[in-house]
């Protein structure tokens, strides 16, 4: 589905991605794990081009197109939607206008609003607080309501940055557990964490990301096996 | 219930309708002057409307707006004046002024497309400094504004046989040019809300709403914000084009004194005091702001007198006295302006008090 080949990112003369190549496939969740400043919220916001400015080489192909061409609103139309970090919903909006905002895209009125109530079912908070404003919900339902409104725009592809960002705990389990449900009806989701042990007992497969590099690919089981992940990521 | 409820608007709706038709013949009982100033508000009713798209509805800091305000009354200065010897009628002109300020919304708007917040407000401030110095200047080597002397003898507007430069009889009642120029202003009012209340609730509305918001969710969510942006700024000096036609057209002498930053900083402030984003607020603001200080005008110096017998303090220093005292009040105490745009806010709580 997803395949990114050379991938480069600079910032002036700093080399934040340093050419990384990896692929997902479809229905599978992929996790991009690593430390602060690994390169891997730089390497989500190239592939939803948000780097504009700044130079970007290597090659994207979603479904085999192409797409690091393309400006960042054509995105949601190829299948690929963004959950931006820090979840960015939109405060002074209430909950049900920022999930219809996430539709925007389309065009199919009678099917948006059936994806609505699919929504609702799938994140029953989001429809207690339809009326509220985004922005006085706590941290974790923002997170939940940024998800469904990316959902809105039926991806086939969705791309997570740091999810658990500024969560308590307990939120941190119950949004983790709204991904695995998402996950579960087949949207394919790369996932860019640093909280690796949900990121990986979350995903099927997932990729290591150090200075700019890729330096461990595996399943996820056996990421979270190997001694060099324990060791520096688990905190073993 | 509901039908009552539509009846009782229906009434309301014509009440104020009636009253505004009537304020004219009110306001001249008290001296032409008073027409004139409230020409003068519904102009800044049109600039708080356009700034609003852009500040309210997209959330873009404009410090320099006056200056496409300055283009559409130049524009229309220059086309109706023995300046170029040009005397166009003003239903041409006036699309024409609003543009040529559309496309300088686009070249103020294409340069400041990665800015927001602070720089944002810097760059629109020089823009409109660049505006009218050029006005001032471009005197020379082709006398083009004619300089700080400014415009005269500007076209009166012509409808028909009807002049809006004199006094005329329409069925026994006597209708002066300034209150001619207020049902035009008033029609063009109910034009320019309308269009206003129509680009909130469209689609164009909504991606405003949500770059406002959140630029990079917008992107996210498929939101072409380099378009929109663009769009915004264009809609609001249109606006801004309008009403600068008609003051010139109102006025007949136009100079770049009228288009400086203070001209700016009072029609932000009208939309922020009203309370951004809410069409209803910023014309309550607009409103205020403009009656208020010529009210005090015109009691600051006989209340003096009366309780002093002289006159200690000038009624131009006590209007800015209470006007910063006013906006240091409101800030204080209502942030999101008079009217907010929080409506949804105040449903929210009612149905929480219900359950």
């Amino acid at each position: 589905m997803l395949a990114v080949m050379d991938l480069q990112v600079h910032y002036g003369g700093i080399a934040a991605v340093k050419g990384v190549s990896f692929a997902v496939e479809k229905g599978e969740t992929v996790a991009l794990i690593g430390a602060n400043g690994a390169g891997k919220t730089s390497t989500l916001k190239a592939l939803a081009r948000l780097l504009a400015g700044y130079v970007t080489t290597g090659s994207i192909r979603l479904a085999g197109e192409e797409i690091s061409t393309l400006a960042p609103h054509q995105l949601i139309g190829k299948g690929l939607a963004l959950v931006p970090e820090g979840r960015g919903v939109f405060a002074r909006l209430s909950v049900a206008e920022n999930l219809t905002m996430g539709a925007y895209s389309r065009h199919d009125k009678s099917e948006i609003a059936a994806d609505l109530a699919h929504i609702y079912d799938l994140l029953p908070r989001l429809k207690e607080r339809q009326r509220q404003l985004a922005g006085t919900l706590s941290g974790g339902e923002q997170q939940m309501l940024a998800l469904g409104r990316a959902l809105m725009g039926r991806p086939s592809l969705l791309l997570l940055d740091e999810p658990s960002m500024g969560l308590a705990p307990l939120m941190v389990q119950k949004v983790f557990e709204t991904i695995r449900a998402v996950a579960a009806t087949g949207v394919t989701i790369l996932l860019v964490e640093q909280n690796a042990k949900l990121a990986l007992e979350t995903a099927g497969r997932g990729y290591v990301m150090e200075s700019g590099r890729i330096t461990l690919a595996d399943s996820a089981a056996g990421l979270l096996a190997d001694p060099r992940v324990r060791q520096a990521y688990l905190g073993e | 219930m509901s039908s009552r409820f539509s009846y009782r608007k229906y009434i309301g709706v014509t009440l104020v309708a009636l009253a505004l038709l009537a304020l004219p013949f009110a306001l001249s009982a008290a001296g032409t002057a008073w027409v004139r100033i409230a020409n003068l508000a519904i102009l800044f009713v049109f600039l708080s409307l356009g700034l609003n798209i852009v500040v309210g509805f997209a959330g873009l800091l404009d410090l320099g707006y006056v200056a496409f305000y300055g283009v559409g009354a130049y524009v229309y200065a220059l086309l109706a004046s023995p300046h170029f010897g040009l005397h166009l009628p003003f239903w041409v002109i006036l699309p024409i002024g609003a543009s040529v300020a559309a496309i300088f919304g686009v070249l103020l708007g294409t340069p400041t497309l990665k800015l927001r917040g602070d720089y944002l407000a810097i760059v629109t401030l020089g823009f409109g400094e660049i505006v009218r110095i050029f006005l001032n200047n471009l005197s020379q080597p082709i006398n083009i504004t004619n300089g700080p002397q400014g415009i005269a003898q500007i076209d009166p507007i012509r409808v028909g046989g009807i002049s809006f430069g004199q006094t005329d009889l329409f069925f026994g009642l006597s209708v002066s040019g300034p209150m001619k120029h207020y049902y035009l202003l008033l029609l063009l009012l109910l034009l320019v809300i309308v269009v206003n209340l129509r680009l909130q609730n469209s689609r164009i509305g909504r991606a405003w709403e949500a770059i406002r918001e959140d630029e990079v969710a917008a992107r996210a969510i498929g939101i072409d914000t380099t378009r929109v942006k663009l769009l915004a700024f264009a809609m609001g000096a249109t606006f801004g084009g309008v009403a600068g036609g008609m003051f010139s057209s109102i006025q007949g002498f136009i100079s770049p004194e009228s288009f400086v930053l203070t001209e700016s900083v009072m029609i932000l402030a009208m939309v922020v005091l009203g309370g951004m984003g809410n069409i209803w607020g910023v014309i309550v603001g607009a409103l205020l702001l403009s009656f208020v200080p010529e009210l005090l005008r015109y009691t600051v110096v006989p209340l003096q007198l009366a309780l002093f017998d002289k006159m200690l303090v000038e009624p131009e220093v006590i209007r800015m006295l209470l006007f910063g005292m006013a906006l240091v009040l409101m800030m204080r105490f209502r942030p999101a302006g008079l009217w907010p745009l929080g409506a949804r806010q105040r449903e929210f709580s009612i149905d929480k008090a219900a359950k």
